[in-house]
């Protein structure tokens, strides 16, 4: 960890905080009109295997499992659950940032960034799936990676590859990123632990094929070659809707990425080039404007480097923009003002934090990240 | 607690080595994808794609059988327990009862009828309601069925494929002893003699069923030799004697019906066509209904 790093402000706070809001936007979000995976998690938390399952959640056992046991309606147990993890990953994110060096300024705007994301929003509307779980594993497997705590890291993604196969992700990221940076050391161990991981997703499938008949029952996830659910996705939404449907995942995010990318310290780009090929894999496996914000834990330190030039004022006003268009593109709400709106105003403001950012050509100190062997 | 250099590329070698072993268990799975609806067997070591769940209200019957029932050089949609379902769930048919039968074909390439009660109770956990006995033409007292031979399917219930594990074309065989003709060639077929220790493990396989309440229907396929109808006639009686009391046995005798030496039936002389399976599978439909009304 980077002893110069400061502690991330009042984690209990804002994530009970974060709970509060992220709860009220889920009572408020309307119920899906379309078929959601409810059912088949419904079934899962009930019989624990379905036998001769041929839906590719059937394997994603975890949270369904967890879920079962609690009294209550099931929606309300599936939106706790929502609300819980994406607070969680917000303060895990935030507690990242930290490590990786930044203030706990930019920490504490990265956390309301990824709380109030399009993705994390979009599992309050529908909450039947494992995704605020995997938003949560990224930056807390990788945080603990990076401080040296590889069996802990090892632990929490052995067990969320029950929920989701990315759970492994962030292992192979911090992998590469070791290799990238030549240590050599923190790769080997970092690969051994990234394999093993794999290999108890790989046997988790393999168990439920063979003991219980599961299938993937021609997923088109499975089918690499043919492009995967790109394929299909790109064939039903065409590239115009594609690139809305992306453009959307992290809104205004994606004018100050790539100028964080160019200026971030060493470390954080290399951090961002080793994400490519998971985010790659995902993409082409998973729809790709949902698989996408499985690497907020990246996307948002990149975002906030720029972001951070502006006065505190203008950097609310951002999250207030970018939250209230996220309530329309992710939450579903209708009756918040139009997307097109705030989403126009907190564009405004990153090409302002562009601007700024490339005016005072801010080379950023003091984010060198040391990594315990 | 931070492992030495030395532990840690021990722990990636025995990872490759799992990669390994899941990675050929995956090719695996693949093959079996491959092969299942053509001349193969499925994971469990049985043609075509049975589940595990009953459809709600369906009768489950199984068939057993070697070589004859497995569908010995045809493709899955073409052997005799795939016709024999789309028959029994033709609603145009008079006994037909309303509700789905799905069967589900237990036969093996080569497999005798000495195999037969060790398939059942291997493939229990399919909880059949009902059993078909569809015998073939394989040497008369053979224990062990292809599938049993693998070490992965007596500990784990699975058939590998990968490597010829299990070729399907390499066991079909009808026993010399059922040859017109064969050494001696005096020999008495009946199971007081000869065909002892084949009745006896016939009868085995029936009473394995019928005392777990399930109707059986036992059916002597096409005589392939006038040696193989004395054993079947012997057969019969011999099964009679024993069950005929048990309202849910019952025996159909197919065997003089079909010509195998017509090539619309048959293009080798033992093992039927497509259009040969088609037609048993519409002739027994009928008994079938009837031994299932006796559930």
């Amino acid at each position: 960890m980077n002893p110069a790093a400061a502690a991330f402000p009042r984690p209990l706070a804002t994530f009970l905080l974060l709970t509060v809001v992220l709860g009220a936007i889920t009572a408020y979000a309307p119920a899906p009109s379309f078929q959601t995976d409810r059912d088949v998690y419904e079934a899962i938390g009930r019989q624990h295997v379905i036998l001769d399952c041929s839906d590719l959640h059937c394997f994603r056992v975890l949270v369904a499992w967890m879920l079962d046991p609690f009294p209550g309606p099931s929606l309300l147990k599936w939106k706790s659950y929502a609300v819980l993890a994406n607070a969680g990953a917000a303060v895990a994110l935030g507690r990242l940032c930290i490590t990786l060096g930044l203030s706990a300024r930019t920490a504490l705007l990265a956390t309301w960034l990824a709380g109030l994301g399009s993705g994390p929003l979009l599992t309050l509307f529908n909450c039947y799936t494992s995704d605020p779980l995997m938003f949560l594993m990224g930056p807390l497997v990788l945080n603990a990676l990076i401080v040296g705590r590889r069996g802990h890291a090892g632990l929490i993604a052995g067990i969320g590859v029950f929920a989701k196969e990315f759970a492994a992700a962030p292992l192979w990221i911090f992998c590469i990123w070791s290799a990238m940076r030549r240590r050599w050391e923190v790769a080997l161990r970092s690969l051994a632990t990234a394999t093993g991981v794999t290999l108890v997703w790989v046997g988790l499938q393999l168990w439920l094929m063979l003991r219980y008949n599961y299938t993937y029952a021609g997923s088109a996830s499975t089918d690499i070659v043919g492009g995967g659910d790109l394929a299909v996705w790109l064939g039903e939404v065409g590239y115009r809707g594609a690139a809305m449907a992306v453009f959307g995942e992290f809104g205004a995010l994606w004018v100050v990425m790539p100028i964080g990318l160019l200026f971030a310290p060493r470390d954080l780009r290399l951090l961002a080039v080793a994400a490519a090929p998971a985010a790659l894999a995902l993409v082409v496996v998973q729809q790709p404007d949902r698989a996408l914000w499985n690497f907020h834990f990246i996307a948002i330190p990149l975002a906030v480097l720029v972001l951070r030039q502006l006065p505190d004022l203008l950097c609310g006003l951002f999250v207030l923009c970018y939250a209230l268009a996220n309530l329309r593109i992710g939450a579903q709400l209708t009756f918040v003002p139009a997307a097109r709106v705030p989403l126009s105003l907190s564009l405004l403001l990153a090409a302002a934090a562009v601007v700024l950012m490339v005016s005072r050509r801010a080379r950023l100190p003091g984010t060198s990240v040391v990594t315990q062997t | 607690m931070t492992l030495s250099r030395r532990s840690v590329l021990i722990v990636l070698v025995v990872e490759a080595f799992v990669a390994a072993a899941l990675g050929a268990v995956v090719l695996d799975l693949r093959a079996h994808r491959r092969t299942e609806e053509r001349m193969g067997v499925n994971t469990w070591g049985l043609r075509g794609t049975a589940t595990l769940v009953k459809r709600a209200g369906a009768t489950r019957l199984v068939v057993l059988g070697g070589s004859a029932a497995y569908g010995y050089g045809l493709s899955w949609p073409n052997t005799f327990p795939h016709y024999f379902e789309r028959a029994l769930n033709q609603g145009w048919r008079r006994k037909y009862r309303g509700l789905y039968t799905e069967v589900i074909n237990l036969a093996g390439m080569g497999d005798g009828a000495a195999s037969y009660t060790a398939t059942l109770a291997d493939y229990a956990y399919l909880h059949p309601d009902a059993v078909c006995v569809y015998d073939g033409y394989a040497d008369l007292g053979d224990p062990a069925s292809a599938r049993r031979q693998s070490v992965w399917f007596r500990r784990a219930g699975y058939v590998p494929v990968l490597f010829g594990a299990s070729s399907p074309a390499g066991r079909a065989v009808v026993a010399s002893a059922l040859r017109d003709g064969g050494d001696p060639p005096d020999m008495d077929m009946s199971c007081e003699a000869g065909s002892a220790r084949y009745c006896a493990a016939m009868a085995e396989a029936v009473e394995w069923a019928l005392a777990r309440q399930l109707p059986v229907l036992v059916v002597t396929p096409p005589h392939v030799s006038r040696r193989h109808a004395a054993q079947q006639q012997s057969l019969a009686r011999t099964l009679a004697s024993r069950f005929a009391s048990n309202r849910r046995y019952s025996y159909v005798d197919i065997g003089a019906h079909v010509d195998l030496h017509d090539p619309t039936w048959s293009v080798d002389g033992v093992y039927l066509t497509a259009r040969g399976n088609q037609w048993v599978a519409e002739t027994l439909a009928d008994p079938m209904f009837d031994a299932l009304a006796s559930r």
